[in-house]
């Protein structure tokens, strides 16, 4: 193959030579070039910009949370107890509640007495201190139209005057906390895992956010930290967990934990008590008398997706 | 070991000699490595928030692009196979430019992604002996990681060493280079397959859940790798003095005649499968193609990209479009962009639209995004053109231990 | 000898007295052994079966608007249980279920006490306590009182291990409108930004 070189492109290369020694000096020698380069990259390096936050020894060498002892926790714990002062002005608690033995939570949700009022959702953002500036929030409610469950045709962002509205029926939707996670899976760096009771937890700390997981959840339930989260320093709730409810830094996963910080105490997630209507359940599968295993048991139960083989601990019934 | 630093000094010291034109390119690249900096600093101070993503489409033109280079990394395997497993003595001549634009391809990918996480202080996390964690044999991200420095540190090694023995005079011993030759040739094919299986595996977004997915990675990569290469001798041949033969270039035709109406088939393929039944796994493409519930966007990229591949396709088919050397080069054009789009904005993005639970958030990249991949690109190339000045300094003689201040 | 039988006449008898005074108020002591525990906790009769066990029912007398009824309702004169439209007071009343509006068997007093507003009446004539409510409504929505008792219906709060409150129907499905009024929503998320 010949290569002919073309009067065109002999000018090209003279016009493009001429600007060259333009930029360089008229001594475009290897020298001055490399100045021209030194100059650039350490103006850029030297000149006054918004300072990256120093991190410290400890926090980049922090292990991941399955891996901590006692003690690790301890000081961890009130580190990050001191940041959020630092950067929120609010004195919070960070606790870490263990699982407790011979517990597998259920969570049931009541599809005849749900209207799609979202006091769960208000409730949870409360709880949980999620921010609000971007705004994000585990539960979505869908609306569906009487008699179509398909999820293209449903309505997040339904505001009527009141609710429930005639013709539709309303499916609130969070983490499913399911028995074969597929987040789980995916997660590269083994940032989210299951837990003894059944709850999938994240370790804010270990969490790369590269968000594949949220591109394996079929219930759209992890929610990403694309800034650092705003909060009003009076709606925070200071008594917080690590793995749950405490103020996410910018660039990692976050998702409902069933109200970790609350469950394992005994008490119901804020989502149940918020709901007006009793449309959600909560409690121990592995206990028989419970009202979730007679629930089981008794009402027409159902699981969104099924057929992905996710198998989740969120139940949704009628009656 | 002064043999060797010495050798480095001087391959820094010729790469940046040249002429105007070299100049005049290098210059542009680290102007846009530079605007690319400082676009990146700014989104490392207030989080991906500066860019166009969401929680429903959570991965972008990085992503997009890290899949499409993944694919250019594992076209190397197309010049190793007959240079090492055939003993294609002309191909032999030019593989370790095939293998520098193999590693320089993986660098990029590794670039885009650590751009695109949250928290990029982090990647330590990543890395086994230093305190990471890898979530094996569940995560394939975690596999891509594995597979990924492999092929890295493969492509680092063998064309080094050949060059070095060269650059010192001798013949190079076999088992420094050849066995990890053949490991390599594995790797090639398995980083592709891996990439392709993390979306494939995902059963959540029914676009990606196809078995589909890792054939087409390996169709669009062999067709976009040789049209690059080709480009590149092409180029080499115009601007340097070494002399590319032309066995080589035919050879890369003759990959492209294959590759690229196998890539167009597929595409039919997965065009049928989902829009035929009409069923609601279908809605990703049905957006894609057609247009959803009035979202169009992406409609105006897919249809132009097909047309391009067709006319790609088409050119490539025929011997008399083939033979002629302009059109072929508007081919190979036609080609790298048109597989571009289909890769990026054609497989990516529709697997978030709409989200699982049926929401249509659609996305396009601002200009900081667009700014971060033409600069990691511009970064590649500039890797790229440095380690090509040197290897073709060294293959054509003009570098060498005898003649070090050339 | 007279002597010592009259002192045994006296001591059997002060015997016999000594030990009937001991044991007649145990006898009666025996009636009044400790509640159990469940009806402590609850508001009810203690041969009670239709609650939580070991739930409290928040008692719904602490939020009704007119209770006592007795401080109107005083005297014989007070009390008019004929079936008709109410115009001076309870004006708020809808009849349920509606359509036992025409029967004219069905009217107020098939669930209020004829002569003692204080109180509710079962079908089987017993009184409750408007705190019963409960087994009232449970007479014909039978489904809904076994999920309520075992917690499946209604609002608990508490703890999901331990002790809970659980309101009485009434606290949501008022007693003449019981049907649960439609609420204004919480205001919808933000559509992200492109």
């Amino acid at each position: 193959m010949k290569f002919v070189k073309s009067t065109f492109s002999e000018k090209m290369k003279k016009r493009v030579g001429a600007l060259v020694d333009k930029v360089l000096g008229k001594s475009s020698s290897r020298r001055s070039f490399l100045k021209q380069l030194g100059l650039v990259v350490g103006g850029l390096a030297l000149a006054p910009s918004k300072p990256l936050q120093a991190m410290s020894w400890q926090e980049f060498f922090q292990k991941n949370y399955k891996e901590l002892t006692p003690q690790d926790k301890k000081e961890i714990f009130k580190r990050l107890e001191r940041q959020t002062k630092e950067k929120y002005g609010v004195d919070v608690t960070i606790g870490d509640p263990p699982p407790m033995d011979g517990v597998e939570y259920g969570y049931f949700l009541n599809l005849s007495k749900c209207n799609g009022n979202r006091k769960c959702v208000e409730a949870c953002v409360k709880e949980n201190n999620q921010s609000r500036d971007p705004q994000i929030q585990y539960i979505t409610v869908l609306e569906f139209e009487n008699g179509d469950m398909n999820f293209n045709k449903s309505n997040k962002y339904y505001n009527p005057d009141l609710v429930p509205e005639k013709g539709k029926f309303y499916v609130p939707i969070s983490c499913q906390q399911c028995h074969n996670p597929p987040c789980v899976k995916a997660c590269p760096v083994e940032a989210t895992w299951k837990e003894k009771d059944g709850i999938v937890v994240i370790d804010y700390n270990w969490c790369i956010g590269c968000r594949y997981c949220q591109a394996a959840c079929p219930y759209e339930a992890r929610k990403f930290n694309f800034a650092t989260p705003k909060i009003p320093a009076e709606e925070i709730n200071p008594k917080q967990a690590y793995l749950s409810n405490r103020i996410r830094p910018k660039g990692v996963m976050e998702k409902c934990t069933f109200c970790l910080q609350r469950v394992r105490e005994g008490r119901y997630p804020a989502c149940l008590e918020a709901c007006p209507t009793g449309a959600r359940k909560f409690g121990n599968l592995l206990d028989p008398k419970s009202e979730v295993s007679q629930i089981l048991r008794e009402k027409r139960v159902l699981v969104l997706k099924e057929e992905l083989g996710t198998q989740p601990r969120f139940y949704y019934y009628f009656d | 070991m002064r043999n060797y630093l010495n050798y480095w000094f001087n391959m820094v010291r010729y790469s940046l000699k040249g002429s105007k034109i070299y100049y005049f390119w290098v210059g542009l690249l680290v102007l846009m490595i530079a605007w690319g900096a400082i676009v990146y600093y700014h989104q490392l101070v207030h989080g991906l928030i500066v860019t166009n993503m969401s929680d429903q489409v959570s991965w972008g033109l990085g992503i997009s692009n890290f899949v499409y280079f993944v694919g250019v990394a594992a076209s190397a395997v197309i010049l190793i196979y007959p240079a090492y497993v055939n003993h294609n003595e002309d191909i032999k001549e030019v593989v370790i430019l095939g293998e520098q634009l193999a590693f320089v391809a993986i660098l990029m990918c590794l670039l885009f992604i650590f751009t695109d996480i949250g928290r990029p202080d982090r990647f330590l996390h990543l890395i086994p002996f230093f305190g990471g964690r890898l979530n094996l044999p569940g995560s394939l991200l975690a596999w891509d990681v594995i597979v990924f420095n492999v092929y890295l540190i493969l492509n680092l090694h063998i064309p080094g060493y050949l060059l070095y023995v060269k650059y010192r005079g001798r013949e190079p011993r076999w088992y420094w280079y050849l066995p990890l030759v053949f490991i390599s040739i594995f790797f090639a094919i398995s980083i592709h397959t891996v990439t392709a299986f993390l979306l494939s595996g995902l059963g959540s977004r029914y676009f990606w859940h196809t078995s589909l997915m890792a054939p087409r990675f390996l169709a669009s990569a062999f067709s976009v790798g040789p049209a690059i290469l080709y480009l590149i001798f092409f180029a080499a041949n115009y601007f340097t003095k070494l002399n590319v033969k032309n066995t080589v270039f035919e050879y890369l035709k003759n990959v492209m005649r294959f590759t690229l109406p196998i890539n167009l088939f597929f595409l039919l393929c997965e065009f049928f499968k989902e829009i035929y039944p009409a069923t609601h796994h279908g809605a990703s493409a049905q957006y894609l193609f057609f247009g959803f519930k009035g979202y169009h966007q992406l409609t105006w990229f897919i249809w132009p990209a097909i047309l391009m591949n067709l006319t790609a396709t088409l050119l490539v088919s025929f011997e008399r479009f083939r033979n002629k050397q302009l059109l072929f080069i508007i081919a190979c054009h036609l080609c790298i962009v048109g597989l571009w789009v289909e890769k990026g904005m054609g497989l990516i993005i529709p697997g978030f639209i709409p989200s699982p639970l049926g929401e249509i958030v659609e996305y396009s990249p601002n200009l900081d995004e667009i700014v971060l991949s033409l600069a990691i690109t511009a970064l590649g190339a500039l890797m790229f053109t440095l380690f090509a000045k040197v290897t073709i300094g060294i293959l054509t003689g003009e570098l060498s231990q005898k003649n070090p201040k050339a | 000898m007279a002597n010592r039988m009259r002192r045994k006449k006296v001591f059997f008898v002060s015997l016999f007295l000594g030990m009937g005074l001991i044991l007649i108020p145990l006898y009666f002591a025996q009636g009044a052994e400790p509640k159990s525990a469940e009806s402590q906790k609850s508001t009810q009769a203690p041969s009670n079966t239709d609650v939580p066990p070991g739930d409290e029912v928040i008692k719904r007398t602490r939020s009704l608007e007119m209770y006592p009824c007795h401080e109107c309702h005083a005297g014989p004169a007070d009390y008019n249980s004929h079936k008709r439209e109410l115009t001076k007071e309870h004006t708020d009343f809808v009849s349920h279920p509606t359509q036992r509006k025409e029967d004219p068997a069905y009217g107020c007093q098939s669930c209020h006490q004829e002569k003692r507003y204080d109180r509710l009446r079962l079908a089987t004539g017993e009184e409750i306590t408007f705190n019963e409510a409960y087994r009232l409504c449970g007479q014909c929505h039978g489904t809904q009182l076994e999920d309520w008792k075992k917690n499946i219906h209604g609002r608990r709060t508490g703890f999901w291990n331990g002790a809970g409150k659980i309101d009485s129907c009434t606290s949501c499905h008022p007693a003449h409108s019981p049907q649960f009024k439609p609420l204004k929503p919480f205001p919808p998320p933000l559509k992200p930004r492109r």
